[in-house]
């Protein structure tokens, strides 16, 4: 009785983490805005198998702690599309987009808001290469 | 429809300051051209010596206008019912000092300010560990973590140019950054427009 209970809990809790977990992503606009930048709306059912994939096998990865046991290069073309996706969905967060209309329209700079986008890209890898390189952030 | 005048007004329209408004500016004319001759360059009374406003014309002021003129005249409002005029200072074209002070100091901050973010972002949702749980996930052994690490830092560069469509593209879809500026702009300009309306 107890193994149906858990079960049941399992199930459940998974449920919820799962339609957070794809509402995260395409309420951000990531999906919506990748779909655009590669011009395949028409194949939307694909990017959907894709994250419930990518859920499913990292989750068991995780849990199981399964190894593949592969050359340390596939490691950083991981690493390299993980951080991809990290860099959109910190673009994406509405307190960027929201911050800088208001404040480039406030001191008057509209036409250099590019510039603003090159200072936070570089920003972002500084920091983080900072926060994996120097010892001492964990 | 010898003696009637179609007028359209547009949604707004943006001038610099000291610039005149003619009828023809606020709004589109279907009607005979003897008529239109006359009434086209008809001064629109606005004031237009302070910068950056934002001042409404309601059709009602418009028909009068053109009423003294041809007082027998029948005007048709087919359009809005107001016409919002953003008055922009002239923008110089060259930046000057000032600017580029407030530039390299707000690119500054956000420089600063987005590394320090991210760093943030790592340590409160333990980056690390899961860092480490793919090293041996993949490679079944403790490789040095920097195979992972760097290029996943360069990745988050990569992943912010993309989402805001940095790189040059042929015929690319306005970015969201584009689309975000849009929009605040529509709402400054429809609560100038309300706040108006309530001091007319």
């Amino acid at each position: 009785m107890n193994k149906f209970l858990l079960i049941a809990l399992g199930l459940s809790g998974g449920a919820i983490v799962g339609t957070g977990i794809s509402a995260f992503i395409t309420v951000l606009g990531v999906l919506v805005r990748v779909m655009d930048l590669s011009k395949t709306q028409r194949y939307g059912y694909v990017y959907k198998i894709a994250i419930l994939l990518g859920s499913l096998v990292s989750t068991y990865i995780y849990i199981f702690e399964l190894s593949i046991k592969a050359n340390p290069v596939w490691l950083s073309i991981v690493g390299l599309f993980m951080g991809v996706f990290v860099g959109m969905v910190a673009s994406a967060l509405a307190e960027t987009l929201d911050v800088l209309p208001f404040t480039s329209t406030n001191i008057g700079i509209n036409r250099w808001i590019y510039l603003w986008i090159i200072a936070l890209i570089f920003g972002k890898i500084i920091g983080s290469i900072i926060y994996w390189t120097v010892p001492g952030f964990y | 429809m010898d003696n009637k005048i179609y007028l359209q007004l547009k949604k707004h329209i943006s001038i610099r300051s000291g610039q005149t408004v003619f009828l023809h500016d606020v709004a589109d004319l279907l009607c005979p051209v003897d008529i239109k001759k006359k009434i086209k360059k008809l001064v629109i009374p606005i004031d237009n010596s302070r910068d950056n406003i934002t001042t409404t014309i309601n059709v009602i002021e418009i028909i009068e206008i053109i009423n003294k003129i041809l007082p027998q005249a029948v005007v048709i409002s087919v359009g809005e019912k107001q016409v919002s005029i953003i008055i922009n200072k002239e923008e110089s074209k060259k930046i000057d000092f000032i600017n580029l002070i407030k530039l390299a100091i707000t690119c500054f901050l956000l420089f600063v300010g987005s590394g320090l973010a991210i760093m943030y972002f790592h340590a409160d949702v333990n980056m690390h560990q899961v860092h480490e749980t793919l090293i041996i996930a993949i490679t079944g052994e403790s490789t040095s973590p920097y195979w992972i690490n760097i290029p996943y830092s360069i990745g988050i560069g990569l992943g912010i140019a993309l989402f805001f469509g940095i790189f040059p593209m042929k015929n690319k879809n306005p970015d969201p950054l584009e689309i975000e500026m849009f929009k605040y702009e529509k709402d400054v300009n429809s609560y100038l427009e309300n706040s108006n309306e309530k001091s007319d």
